[in-house]
Order: structure tokens, then C-alpha cells, then sequence
């Protein structure tokens, strides 16, 4: 291969099959453990992904792959015991309630989600699957979520957002409770749009939505298909107080 | 080993076999071994959903790195990175092939041959490449420590890989005989 060196040791790695080959050897070296480890995460994610595919078809069973497995490799005994503990402990509560309902299919910087499962909040990972009421936040703004429905429906949150996600017969409905949300919806079961609410929201629909319902305190948005975009607005809550609704943002733009 | 039948423990089997080698490219690919590992993890799933379209004929190893070259791929472009060469990546296949054949045939380890070879180099190159592969020291930190610019320990690294790279190709080729 023609390989020119000198490069920064930050843009350096070009195919060199020697190079690949020095990294593996360096890499079962350093965690001689590793092999084993490897090939067990390998078959538990097909058996996951069996399990998923089963569920929901295909297509949802690859969304709901894990990406990354770094935290598979590095756990001594203990620790490994203690995942045990844990996933013995999540399938049994898995087992006590509905499947999952959605599943991360992207996630970056710091993003929790808590359940009524769930004591505290965990960190979410890509491939995660969501259950109802689940509610999910991102911290900070260089974080943001994708989350996708199991019928390919994608609801998107940015950096310093909330939102609460459920099912009811097949019904999609989300509360967004801070921040911003885009979501694109496949065209939704006949008489279940999908739901999308939140208190002083401001709604912008970019494709085909069914209804608009207002409350003073709440507004609430059904739709069948198509994009939206809801933004909490912050200080609406004063606003409102003051008896004063003009003043909020517009919430009725449509098209 | 080919699929033959495609069950879970068969496959435990090809997973066993082909890890290290498809990390191994992987590795050559991407510089994170996180990264390495995921895109060789989703490759053996993507190609147990898929051992019904196998060619059988045809060989595992092979196939499942045209599966890693493609989530590498997708890698890529979800990064906004700048992809490796084509060259690159014929030549990449090209030694691996080379490498499959090698242990097919002759149960020949590309792996055992670097290990081999590491062995037969000299003292100042091997402290150079466990510097720099099993210390994971930077380039300039292995700079100050031989005393060299650092750019002299990039162009030493590249003389040695190839070293390592005709002695392993050496090796593999003489285990035949």
C-alpha cells in the first residue's frame, strides 16, 4: 500500500492491514478477556434482536440494535454479576407490563429516561426500547434524542427538552413539558391520531394535522400525518396569568 | 468453517472464528476500537439475519467484511468524514483475503505470524511499535523518549510496518510448505 508518513497522529489511519492486525493484537493484549466477552455480547444481541424482530418485524428490530457496546467490555466479575442482577430484574418487569412501544434509534450527549419500572433515571442509549410513560429528557444543549415508534413515526428532542410518551389502545400521545419537539408521523390507525400536547405550546404544522384543541392552560394537537413542531414557550405561563392570550406566540399557524 | 447450518451455536462457532480477523480490518478502517467494535458487532448480526442469502460457496470472512465496509460507510457519512481511498480499501481486501486463504488452507494465522514477526524485531523498533500500539503512547511522548523529532518516529513506524507486513506475508506463505 502507499503509505505516507509523517502524518498527525490525530488523522493517521489509513487502511494499513499490518496497522489493523498491530491493533487487535495490542487490543486482546490489553483485555485478554476481551474474545469471550466479544463473542457472548455478539449472540446476546442476536438473541435480542430475535426477540425484537419477532415483536415488531424487521425494520424495527435493526432500530433497535444497540450501537455502541463499550461498557460490555471493560466490567470485572463483580460488576458482572450485577448486570445479571439487572437484566434478570428488567426482564421480569418487562414481563409485567406491555412491550415496548418505541425505541431510540439516536442519541447524543446527555440524555435520561424514567418509567414507573425505573427508581431513578438511567442514561439513554441508541437502540433502547421506550415503554409507556416514559418520560425523556436531554440535558444541556449540545444533547438531543431521535426516538422512533414502532410503526417508523419519528419524534425528534433537541438539547433542554422533556417529554412524556405513551400508548393508549395504539395511540400515540406525547406531553412535552419543556423545550422543543419535531416529530414526523406516518399516517396514523383511522380514529387514533397521534397526539401531541403540552401547556403553552407553540405549534407549527408543516404538513397534515386533524385538529387543534385549547384550553387556557393547555393545547392540544391530533395528527395523522405529517411534520410538527411544538415549542414550549417559557414565559407563556405569565402571560396567561395576566389574562392576556393574545400575547402568546401564535399557536393556530396552518397549512 | 462456512455456515452450514444456521443455528445459534453454529453460528457461536463463525462468531468465535472470524472475530478477531473482522476487528482486525475493522481496526485498519477506523482508529477507535469502540468504533471497531460496533461496526464488527452490527456485521454479525446484519449477517445472521441474512445467512439464508450466504453463498456458500463463497467465503464468511469475506463476505462479513463487505458488511463491515458498508456500516463503515454509513459510519462515515453519518461523521461527515472524509471516507478512506478506494486503493486503500482494494489493497485492504486484497491482504485479508490473502490472510482468509491463508488460514482456510492451511490453518494459518495472520495474527500468530505478527506475533512471530514482533518477535524478530530489533530491539529499538519493537520498543517503538509497543510504544506506540500496546502503550498507546502518542507520537510525540515516543519522540522525547528515543530522543527523535516526530517525524522521524512516523517514518521509522512506516518502515517497520512494512517490515512486519513482508515478514507476516512471509510467514503465512511459508507455512504451506
Amino acid at each position: 500500500m502507499n503509505q505516507q508518513i509523517p502524518e498527525p497522529e490525530e488523522v493517521r489511519h489509513r487502511p494499513l492491514a499490518i496497522d489493523g492486525l498491530l491493533r487487535e493484537l495490542a487490543r486482546t493484549k490489553a483485555s485478554s478477556g476481551d474474545a469471550e466477552g466479544f463473542v457472548q455480547s455478539v449472540m446476546e444481541q442476536i438473541r435480542t434482536n430475535s426477540t425484537a424482530r419477532e415483536s415488531f418485524g424487521d425494520e424495527f428490530a435493526e432500530a433497535s440494535s444497540p450501537n455502541s457496546t463499550e461498557a460490555q467490555f471493560h466490567w470485572g466479575w463483580a460488576a458482572a454479576m450485577a448486570a445479571c442482577f439487572l437484566v434478570f430484574f428488567g426482564i421480569a418487569m418487562q414481563s409485567l407490563r406491555t412491550g415496548p412501544m418505541a425505541v431510540v434509534a439516536d442519541a447524543s450527549g446527555e440524555v435520561w429516561v424514567r418509567d414507573a419500572s425505573m427508581a431513578a433515571p438511567v442514561r439513554v442509549h441508541s437502540g433502547m426500547r421506550l415503554f409507556s410513560r416514559a418520560e425523556i429528557f436531554t440535558v444541556g444543549s449540545q444533547s438531543g434524542v431521535s426516538i422512533r415508534w414502532q410503526d417508523g413515526s419519528v419524534v425528534n428532542l433537541p438539547g433542554g427538552s422533556r417529554m412524556v410518551l405513551s400508548t393508549e389502545r395504539g395511540q400515540k400521545r406525547m406531553e412535552l413539558l419543556q423545550g422543543v419537539c419535531e416529530a414526523r408521523f406516518q399516517c396514523q390507525s383511522e380514529g387514533k391520531p397521534a397526539l401531541l400536547g403540552g401547556p403553552y405550546v407553540n405549534a407549527e404544522i408543516v404538513a397534515a394535522y386533524k385538529w387543534l384543541n385549547e384550553t387556557p392552560s393547555h393545547i392540544q394537537l391530533a395528527v395523522m400525518q405529517g411534520q410538527v413542531r411544538l415549542n414550549q414557550v417559557l414565559d407563556a405561563s405569565q402571560e396567561m396569568q395576566d389574562d392576556r392570550p393574545s400575547q402568546r406566540p401564535n399557536d393556530k399557524e396552518r397549512i | 468453517m462456512n455456515p452450514t447450518s444456521f443455528n445459534d451455536k453454529s453460528y457461536e462457532i463463525l462468531v468465535r472464528e472470524y472475530h478477531r480477523r473482522a476487528l482486525a480490518y475493522a481496526l485498519s478502517l477506523i482508529p477507535s476500537e469502540d468504533d471497531a467494535r460496533d461496526l464488527v458487532q452490527e456485521a454479525f448480526v446484519i449477517a445472521y439475519r441474512n445467512l439464508d442469502e450466504f453463498d456458500q460457496t463463497r467465503d464468511f470472512g469475506s463476505w462479513l467484511r463487505g458488511i463491515v465496509r458498508m456500516k463503515y460507510f454509513e459510519l462515515i457519512r453519518r461523521r461527515k468524514r472524509q471516507p478512506v481511498s478506494v486503493e486503500d480499501l482494494e489493497a485492504l481486501d486484497a491482504f485479508h483475503a490473502g490472510w482468509d486463504q491463508a488460514a482456510i488452507e492451511r490453518n494459518a494465522s495472520a495474527l500468530d505470524a505478527l506475533q512471530h514477526c514482533l518477535g524478530k524485531l530489533q530491539n529499538s523498533a519493537r520498543a517503538l511499535v509497543d510504544g506506540y500500539y500496546f502503550e498507546k503512547q502518542r507520537g510525540q511522548a515516543i519522540a522525547a523518549r528515543l530522543g527523535i523529532t516526530e517525524e522521524a518516529v512516523w517514518k521509522r513506524m512506516e518502515r517497520i510496518r512494512q517490515v512486519l507486513l513482508t515478514c507476516v506475508n512471509n510467514y503465512l506463505a511459508e507455512s504451506s510448505l
